[in-house]
């Protein structure tokens, strides 16, 4: 009892050390974005989408004044005008080394199961795609280019289109430029916005009681997406019931037979089945749990993954978001 | 009491070649044998389980309807058999194709898990019953 009263207070003490050292500042931050405010150029980024028309089938740019007079016309994003800029700090998560993919899974409080399919080009760094599938039909895909920069990868281009049933639906393009120094009539433009993708990686002293303070207040007080992470039960929590059902079965099934004082046909039969079933039910439990296994990176044509076949590399078509069919099945899980 | 502990060994053995198959199932080298299966299994399991349901089912009602004894006993007699028929019965439906797998889906599977289960109990009582 007093042992874990002990790793109580270790703990507890931990939790406040990390949280407060995270805002008085007193010391390194436990951000992973460079700190450069005030020396950071400037950049810009504009804007513009497209909707296909329903009557034309061509792509229309969506013009700003038209959004609010088009009957049955909305858009979640602005039509036009200027954007954050992106900027992925050297070393964060979510850059890679080489190509290959990343799935990440999880469930919305709907009930539906999102997918995101992070494509990486040949020589890895930020994702060169990133595909969206909702209950495994794909919802959009968007392809970046990035430019490397002394404090990490600035996107200077995206593609995203918006797919329903493989019809192209819409595309929202965004282009990041530096700004030219303020003047009449010039935009003037921002400091690029850092974007940190993971949990933080400080250092010393702070990296430890942060690391114990994030993980307990992770564990603690799941956020939305992580709290239908655990591939222990929350995922696959039908594969869990099934699988028990189907080891109900056999134990059942075995206790039958070994009482029975003879076995028939229909029984060993049964039996079979009973053992096919169990084998299912564990393949697909399996099968879930590596699927909803957070942090799985796969790579193009190694290891057998479910990426094999595209080519080394990845085809680039894929890489700049298409969305035909050979792009998105070989990731459709 | 040798009799019992056959029975005993018989169900050890069975239970841990069990456990040891799913455990074996479950390592990455057997990954290519899981992928290699999977197209067939319900299909295995479809037609081994309906063979049994429709066999105990019809062995149930004739035990039911053909033994010329009291009423409790014939009902003693099939119970087994119905139990062993309708597990297999519901392991069928729970295989059976549907457009999108449910929670729907998983009612049938605890059904026969449930009837499994009280074949299991049936055969006990049957056999402490022929014992004594």
């Amino acid at each position: 009892m007093k042992y874990r009263m002990g790793v109580a207070a270790i703990a507890a003490t931990a939790l406040i050390a990390g949280a407060c050292g995270e805002r008085d500042g007193g010391s390194a931050p436990l951000f992973t974005e460079p700190g450069f405010p005030g020396s950071a150029p400037a950049y810009i980024t504009t804007g513009s989408a497209s909707i296909v028309d329903p009557r034309t089938k061509q792509l229309r740019v969506v013009k700003p004044s038209e959004l609010a007079t088009a009957p049955g016309v909305s858009a979640s994003v602005a039509a036009g005008g200027t954007g954050q800029v992106m900027l992925l700090a050297n070393g964060a998560p979510g850059i890679a080394k080489s190509d290959g993919y990343y799935v990440e899974n999880f469930v919305d409080a709907s009930k539906h199961q999102h997918a995101l399919v992070l494509l990486y080009g040949h020589f890895g760094g930020p994702p060169a795609a990133v595909q969206h599938y909702v209950d495994k039909a794909l919802v959009s895909t968007t392809a970046y280019s990035w430019q490397h920069t002394t404090t990490g990868w600035l996107r200077t281009t995206s593609l995203t289109r918006v797919v329903q049933k493989g019809q192209l639906i819409g595309t929202y393009s965004a282009t990041t430029a530096p700004a030219t120094p303020p003047g009449p009539g010039k935009g003037g433009g921002g400091p690029a916005i850092p974007v940190r993708l993971e949990r933080p990686a400080p250092r010393g002293l702070d990296r430890m009681l942060g690391g114990v303070a994030y993980a307990l207040a992770f564990a603690i007080a799941p956020q939305d997406a992580s709290a239908q992470l655990s591939p222990a039960f929350g995922a696959c929590a039908q594969e869990w019931l099934r699988f028990a059902a189907a080891a109900a079965i056999i134990i059942g099934l075995d206790f039958t037979i070994s009482e029975m004082p003879l076995i028939t046909p229909a029984v060993t039969a049964q039996f079979a089945a009973a053992l096919a079933q169990l084998g299912a039910a564990e393949d697909a439990l399996l099968r879930c749990i590596m699927e909803h296994q957070p942090g799985t990176f796969h790579s193009f044509g190694g290891g057998g993954g479910p990426g094999a076949g595209t080519g080394g590399g990845g085809d680039n078509s894929c890489l700049e978001g298409s969305y035909a069919a050979h792009c998105t099945t070989p990731f459709t899980l | 009491m040798r009799a019992f502990f056959s029975r005993r060994a018989s169900l050890g053995v069975m239970v841990t070649l069990t456990v040891v198959a799913c455990m074996a199932l479950a390592t990455p080298w057997a990954q290519p044998f899981r992928r290699a299966i999977r197209p067939g299994l319900p299909l295995f399991v479809i037609v081994l389980a309906a063979v049994s349901a429709v066999g105990q089912l019809v062995v149930g009602a004739v035990q039911l309807v053909s033994k010329p004894v009291s009423a409790s006993e014939r009902w003693r007699a099939a119970a087994l058999p119905l139990s062993l028929g309708a597990s297999a019965l519901c392991m069928v439906l729970a295989f059976l194709p549907h457009p999108q797998r449910s929670l729907l889906h998983l009612f049938p599977l605890l059904g026969a898990a449930l009837f499994a289960v009280a074949a299991a109990a049936l055969q006990r009582r049957a056999r402490a019953r022929s014992d004594s």
